[in-house]
């Protein structure tokens, strides 16, 4: 079951979107973000959904595994949709029961809210499954470098994101192995009412929170050892450098942009 | 006690069609037999053990305890009904209570024994495995590594099972440890325990230590039977990626020089008896 989390891998095959700058796919993460987010009315989600598709075809990822990732968010996106429906208050009224009432700016709330947390989660997993997680990093320290004038930690944040990232699927895999173990003792987490549920999960957030701690302690060990101090003119094995196909994807993704922008205040002035 | 008939099982993943784990395997564990399972890395012994102790259902295949069948159970796991104990690959990083016996009694408080009988299952267990009263109210983060895993092994000794299933009980443990684990395991099979299988990758341990051996390789079944029997056919054991004891190495290489001892000298005593015999006579 937890083998199905797909955020954070990485999904090796040759793509135009594999092939791009990290810096480019981050920023444009960052652009397909703001669009989302300022989406707000039929035709701006048009494009927002066909942006992603367009992504989702020129990276050649299976949808399934894409969608695969999606699992684990249902439950937030289906929770998020519910409380907009029901507490989203409007005038028009459909129907309502006791507090509850469901008015159709409510509804039209709740679907764009569902978009969103959809879109957001295709868009981001789309990142780390086209881009290794060394690349990520290194285009990660290299975007917060002039942060460094104010004393900003930018290699050792980056390497911190980098090791999190690596440790997802060791964990998963982990907490895979803890919950067969707990069954075997006759820990039941499938069945029960939420306090029984809740208090299965003990057995297997203590073992997992030490087997983490035990990790992490090694790898710090491990680097050490290895003599690692930080970022402190260290090079890079793997050189950054822009493409002709890093500058088209900046062009459209300013084009995006501005076009949202520029759509957005004049669906206002009108 | 357990029979396994034509069990299958692929797990789901990217590739097409799967990843085939096991591939119509069949095995009949007597009461009072000890067996041991061989086979190289992902040849999946791992998944046989999580079938025969009902964590997993298989594809086809059935699972027989006692003569019933588990796999037609809504969920296997509580059909057996901690019948079959199953001692996962380096135990010790399962535990989590703020005691040692707070933790043996895990299993049996889910089975819903009474506090005493807990009590009662969780102070056998630790005698069983050599653990003495004054770990009892110990934190079991504050012991060794090998007082660890036999806490682990205790906290399924607890739950009383009929069968126990091991997946490398010796994987860490130095010389003296490994010996120990053996030795107690030998020690509990004659006990509420009936038959023990257990995984290792030490031929020698198997050759030591149990009386069945059953060979996997890709996901079947090579080879099954008597210790003496599989470790004779060393053709079939190496194209496996696995081999017979040092022993039994040692004894080939004597033969190929000239000598003429027979194939069922599997351990160090039979050895010496045998290469003994043969200078005297």
């Amino acid at each position: 079951m937890l083998r199905d989390i797909t955020i954070g891998q990485y999904y090796n095959t040759k793509s135009f979107i594999h092939s791009l700058d990290p810096r480019c796919k981050i920023i444009s993460l960052a652009v397909m973000m703001v669009v989302i987010f300022m989406a707000s009315s039929l035709a701006e989600y048009a494009v927002a959904i066909t942006v992603t598709c367009l992504i989702i075809i020129l990276s050649k990822v299976e949808l399934s595994y894409i969608l695969k990732g999606m699992k684990p968010v249902w439950l937030l996106v289906v929770f998020t949709a519910l409380i907009n429906v029901f507490m989203g208050g409007g005038e028009r009224v459909i129907f309502s029961f006791f507090v509850l009432k469901v008015t159709e700016e409510s509804v039209y709330l709740a679907v764009s809210m569902m978009l969103r947390v959809i879109l957001l989660v295709t868009v981001s997993t789309l990142l780390t499954l086209t881009t290794s997680p060394t690349v990520l990093t290194t285009g990660i320290e290299k975007l917060l470098k002039p942060l460094e004038k104010v004393k900003f930690p930018s290699h050792e944040v980056a390497m911190m994101m980098s090791i999190a990232l690596r440790f997802i699927p060791t964990l998963t895999e982990e907490a895979d192995k803890i919950i067969k173990a707990q069954a075997a003792r006759g820990n039941d987490i499938e069945s029960g009412g939420m306090t029984k549920k809740i208090k299965g999960m003990i057995p297997l957030f203590v073992p997992l929170f030490v087997s983490a701690f035990r990790r992490a302690d090694d790898l710090a060990m491990a680097m050490e050892c290895r003599n690692y101090t930080g970022g402190v003119n260290r090079t890079s094995y793997k050189r950054l450098e822009y493409k002709k196909g890093d500058w088209i994807a900046y062009i459209f993704m300013g084009a995006l942009l501005a076009f949202t922008v520029i759509y957005h205040t004049v669906g206002f002035l009108l | 006690m357990i029979e396994l008939e034509n069990i299958s099982y692929t797990y789901k993943d990217n590739s097409p069609g799967g990843n085939v784990a096991l591939d119509d395997v069949s095995l009949k564990v007597k009461e009072g037999e000890m067996w041991g399972i061989i086979g190289h890395t992902g040849s999946g012994k791992s998944t046989l053990l999580e079938i025969m102790s009902g964590l997993l259902r298989p594809n086809s295949g059935r699972v027989l305890f006692k003569g019933e069948d588990i796999t037609e159970a809504k969920s296997p796991i509580s059909a057996l009904k901690g019948k079959v104990g199953l001692v996962f690959q380096y135990p010790e990083h399962q535990l989590f209570e703020e005691s040692v016996i707070k933790d043996i009694s895990f299993g049996p408080k889910n089975m819903g024994c009474t506090e005493d009988e807990c009590i009662r299952r969780a102070r056998e267990a630790m005698r069983l495995v050599g653990l003495g009263e004054e770990f009892e109210n110990l934190s079991p983060f504050e012991i060794s590594g090998g007082e660890k895993r036999r806490v682990a092994i205790a906290g399924i000794l607890a739950m009383e099972p009929e069968v126990l299933i091991l997946d490398e009980p010796a994987a860490g443990l130095d010389p003296e440890g490994r010996d120990k684990l053996f030795d107690m395991l030998v020690k509990i099979k004659g006990t509420f325990c009936k038959s023990i299988i257990f995984v290792s990758h030490s031929m020698d341990d198997v050759a030591l230590y149990a009386d069945k051996v059953m060979v996997m390789n890709k996901g079947k079944c090579i080879t099954s039977g008597g210790v003496r029997e599989v470790f004779g056919e060393r053709e079939l054991l190496l194209e496996a990626g696995l081999d017979v004891p040092q022993v039994a190495r040692l004894i080939a290489q004597l033969n190929e020089k000239g000598h003429s001892f027979t194939d069922a000298v599997l351990t160090v005593e039979e050895a010496f008896r045998a290469i003994y015999d043969k200078l005297k006579g």
